[in-house]
């Protein structure tokens, strides 16, 4: 029986905000009397992370993700609930619980702007203590697997987005955390650094056994990267499964793209409803919960004219949009 | 500690970096020193009391404080003001680092290298063309500088506390220039404190500022002797544990706030 790395439970997490009305008449109120709004961006979210798991953490903006990462990493101190990360609680043992995890958000760098890449590196070596060999060897094989060797002499404020994100994970990398905790970390990149990225994370989740936890708006990234997604909306985890078992529960729906057959013979076997119109051909929607893929498939090869036959493998994009709207109309 | 060297270090190399700033600095206060020079000089020409110290004095004075101008708590770092407005700020949270001491080394840093950048090109034109002159002794000029290292430390945990209110303010605008103009005045900055009536002398002798800048120079200018340095060293002392614990206490309490309201 494997230990979890990280437990969560009932964790809740409330913010005030003072409200302030629009206007200038509102300011001047405002400098008088402030309401106090509360916001509650956790409302118990409970999970449990195994040794080299990586998981997705999917939601809308302000779904409690972030919260989540925070909480876990000990920036932010939940209202209630407990949590524990290797066996300490983050914000109780800081100095300790730090050393073992790894950040990275995407909309932030931990480097030092005006200084040459490699100083902000030596600075983390100062900061965590490590010995000098370790650090070299594991410099250079971070940073020849991200290909940053022409860089590490440059100020990071030269450096592209792209860049400065592979450095800002080599950067949380260099003390060997056993949990990286990544907050959007392919945010504004492009195609190719986003790719490159990918694999070296899962380089790390397969080879080096890392325990990874992501948050990201990509769902591409999650899809190529995490076996397990959590999705977290309103505070709250909807689902928690493996990915495999979130695509299939989800996609009882699929569509095939039919060209050849007259609509009127498509007709005598399945609704109009079900029949969508485009410009070279048609769409038919089938529920394979209704009937069966295989069953559909012989009505069709049993009809004359056929010319072509596609079936439209759902992404993942659609299935969480739809989770977005099935979540809004409840 | 290798780590709060490490960014002491880090933050020295930032502003070595700033060569044209450094010189166009010392210009800029060659030229606020002589102007400085002359009020003083009309100052005493108008006045037929036997002023408290002697002009050469004050002159060799006006030019320690141009020399050591940065030296004086007025701002606070600019690189925490932009990590507090960004959020950055949480990545140094996540680090084994102590918060307030690694602070306090950039605190440190962003005290003495712009001072160093300086002092030695005001000095020297000072001395070639404007009346600067050496201590009296070996000894004068030694407490000076054992004197002026405490001064540092001092300035120090002032920024500190300074940086730490950031959690508060974000901007720290008010605040510091409320900060600028006070030490302006109490450092000695303005005019040496000896010019001063004696009982607000006193009294700014007794606030922390002129462990800064006056007192030092009192060293410099052989008014205090080496035997007084213990006294000295115990009052700036006094203040500067004074300032480490409260800023210790502010910063817990800032974090405390953080942590809770979110970052």
């Amino acid at each position: 029986m494997k230990q979890p790395l990280i437990i969560v439970k009932d964790l809740c997490k409330t913010y005030s905000v003072s409200k302030r009305e629009k206007g200038i008449k509102g300011s001047l109120k405002g400098l008088f009397h402030r309401e106090k709004q509360i916001i509650e961006a956790l409302k118990g979210i409970s999970f449990q992370v195994d040794p080299g798991d990586c998981i997705g953490f999917i939601g809308p903006n302000g779904a409690g993700k972030s919260t989540t990462l925070k909480i876990l990493s000990g920036i932010l101190l939940p209202s209630s609930g407990q949590c524990s990360v290797l066996g300490r609680i983050p914000w109780m043992e800081r100095m300790e619980h730090v050393r073992h995890i790894g950040v990275v958000f995407g909309q932030r760098t931990q480097l030092w702007w005006d200084l040459p890449l490699q100083e902000s590196y030596y600075l983390l070596k100062s900061i965590y203590s490590i010995p000098n060999e370790v650090f070299h060897k594991r410099m250079r094989d971070l940073v020849s697997l991200l290909q940053m060797e022409p860089w590490l002499s440059v100020p990071v404020r030269q450096l592209s987005l792209g860049l400065r994100m592979r450095a800002d994970i080599i950067a949380s990398l260099l003390h060997d955390p056993e949990i990286l905790f990544l907050d959007e970390p392919s945010i504004g990149l492009d195609t190719e650094t986003k790719i490159e990225l990918r694999r070296f994370l899962k380089h790390l989740n397969e080879k080096n056994g890392k325990t990874i936890l992501l948050a990201s708006h990509d769902l591409w990234d999650i899809e190529a990267l995490c076996k397990r997604i959590i999705f977290i909306n309103h505070g709250k985890i909807l689902r928690d499964c493996l990915l495999e078992n979130f695509l299939k529960q989800e996609v009882h729906e699929r569509s095939i793209k039919l060209s050849g057959i007259p609509r009127a013979d498509l007709l005598k076997h399945f609704k109009p409803s079900q029949l969508k119109a485009e410009t070279d051909h048609i769409l038919l929607q089938i529920d394979t919960k209704q009937t069966s893929m295989a069953q559909v498939l012989s009505t069709l090869s049993s009809l004359e004219g056929l010319d072509e036959l596609s079936i439209e493998q759902p992404s993942i994009e659609d299935l969480v949009l739809k989770l977005y709207q099935s979540e809004k109309s409840t | 500690m290798t780590k709060y060297l490490a960014y002491f270090r880090g933050k020295m190399q930032t502003l070595l970096q700033y060569r044209e700033a450094a010189i166009s600095g010392a210009l800029v206060q060659i030229f606020f020193g002589l102007l400085r020079i002359y009020l003083l000089k009309a100052f005493y020409a108008s006045s037929s009391l036997v002023p408290p110290i002697p002009f050469e004095h004050a002159v060799v004075y006006v030019w320690l404080v141009e020399g050591t101008l940065r030296l004086a708590p007025y701002a606070p770092d600019g690189e925490i003001v932009q990590q507090i407005r960004s959020g950055q700020v949480a990545y140094e949270w996540i680090k084994p680092l102590d918060l307030y001491h690694a602070w306090l080394s950039r605190s440190l840093a962003s005290k003495i290298a712009p001072t160093l950048l300086r002092f030695f090109p005001v000095i020297l034109i000072s001395s070639m063309f404007f009346g600067f002159r050496a201590p009296d002794s070996f000894l004068a000029g030694l407490s000076w500088l054992i004197s002026l290292s405490a001064a540092v430390l001092l300035s120090a945990v002032i920024t500190n506390l300074l940086n730490i209110t950031l959690l508060w303010t974000i901007s720290g605008e008010g605040i510091s220039q409320l900060l600028t103009a006070s030490s302006y005045l109490l450092s000695g900055q303005m005019i040496p404190l000896a010019i001063f009536p004696d009982t607000i002398r006193d009294i700014f002798r007794f606030l922390p500022f002129s462990g800064i800048i006056d007192l030092p120079n009192r060293f410099y200018l052989g008014e205090l002797s080496w035997q007084q340095l213990p006294i000295a060293l115990a009052f700036q002392f006094a203040w500067i544990v004074f300032f480490w614990i409260v800023g210790q206490g502010v910063l817990r309490a800032g974090i405390r706030r953080i942590v809770i309201q979110g970052g």
